[in-house]
């Protein structure tokens, strides 16, 4: 899949109800909180993310909260892709495992559905859904950008 | 390869190995043969930042030197700064700030040199401004027009916020906001703000703020 079918496939991500917002925006920093604690009693923490990356890594999860709230808020979908390539470039060049992402969103997927209403998870949840089912397509890319023979783009 | 972009090339190995002299020797050089603030804060500066961010995002370098070659870039914008021409005053006030949580601030430092280019009295907060003390400072300082900087789309909403907070308490005051958080999109967030415009380069900040001295509108 290259770029413009994920912004083609990204495009019907654009109706979120102003409940979900409200509920994800009122409850942000307690579900940050909650996934940083999570992932943070996995075992396997280190070799997800690298010895050096945990403070990264929460870093990661502020920030994807962040994007979320204002991207249900203002949808737009070459923002979502363009955004989601900067932070598997960024994570992925630092030394993060390709199996954190799905852990990351399987984990983000369970704390919404524990702390949010029915109806926002189900507002919210295909916007998870696509970020999970692209892993592979993202990770393809930035890898194949992030290559050492590769040069770092001028723009 | 011209020239422009040899000067360039030579700038950049040198910010990026934190070589503040030689960075000043080709600034030096620029001054005195062809001195345009405006080229040299959009292809010398704004280009070397960016493309360090790009490195950092590459992980070609650390944070460290990409703080390295901010606080010299800083330290660079303040040599031009002095060689500046004074301008007639146009009795009119900007306050220029990066919004909460942006501790980003260089591009609304250019900002507010542009804005004192022309005439105008710029009051430059720096980065991360909360949002409640920036409305007290524009109730004490009554601006005629606030400018806000973003520069990581993380921080969309927190932009959103703070434009609905300034149109709530200062109904009729204009407000631009820029800065490289747009390079990715998001300009239709703007447009539904009355009173609000989105200044995406120097030149075109440059033609508003002429605009606005003509008695012309911003937006």
């Amino acid at each position: 899949m290259n770029k413009q079918e994920l912004i083609n496939s990204a495009s019907h991500l654009n109706d979120f109800s102003s409940q979900a917002v409200k509920e994800y925006s009122g409850k942000r920093d307690a579900l940050v909180s909650s996934i940083n604690e999570t992932m943070l009693n996995r075992t396997d923490i280190t070799e997800l993310v690298g010895e050096k990356n945990i403070q990264m890594m929460k870093d990661n999860h502020s920030n994807h909260a962040l994007f979320v709230e204002s991207f249900m808020i203002n949808p737009d979908s070459n923002t979502l892709v363009d955004t989601v390539l900067w932070v598997f470039r960024s994570y992925r060049s630092r030394g993060f495992h390709q199996n954190y992402w799905s852990a990351q969103l399987n984990c983000w997927v369970e704390i919404i559905k524990q702390q949010l209403s029915e109806d926002s998870f189900n507002d919210i949840y295909p916007l998870y859904k696509w970020f999970t089912v692209n892993i592979p397509a993202f990770t393809d890319m930035s890898d194949k950008q992030l290559d050492p023979s590769s040069e770092v783009p001028e723009h | 390869m011209n020239k422009t972009d040899s000067i360039y090339d030579q700038y950049f190995n040198n910010l990026i190995k934190g070589k503040r002299i030689p960075c000043s020797k080709i600034l030096d050089s620029l001054i005195s043969s062809e001195f345009n603030v405006h080229n040299i804060y959009e292809d010398l500066f704004q280009k070397g930042l960016y493309q360090v961010g790009r490195m950092w995002e590459y992980n070609k370098i650390s944070v460290a030197t990409e703080h390295l070659a901010t606080s010299i870039t800083e330290s660079l914008m303040n040599k031009v700064y002095e060689k500046i021409p004074t301008v007639e005053p146009v009795q009119k006030k900007a306050v220029i700030t990066s919004i909460e949580n942006e501790t980003h601030h260089i591009g609304g430092k250019m900002v507010s040199d542009v804005f004192e280019m022309q005439g105008w009295d710029a009051i430059y907060l720096g980065g991360d401004t909360p949002a409640i003390e920036l409305v007290d400072f524009i109730e004490e300082t009554e601006p005629d027009l606030v400018a806000l900087s973003i520069s990581v789309y993380f921080h969309m909403d927190t932009l959103v916020k703070t434009i609905d907070l300034l149109n709530k308490n200062f109904k009729k005051l204009p407000i631009m906001i820029g800065g490289q958080a747009f390079q990715k999109g998001g300009h239709s967030i703007i447009d539904r703000f009355e009173n609000t415009s989105l200044v995406l380069s120097l030149d075109s900040l440059e033609t508003s703020i002429v605009n606005i001295n003509k008695g012309e509108t911003n937006s």
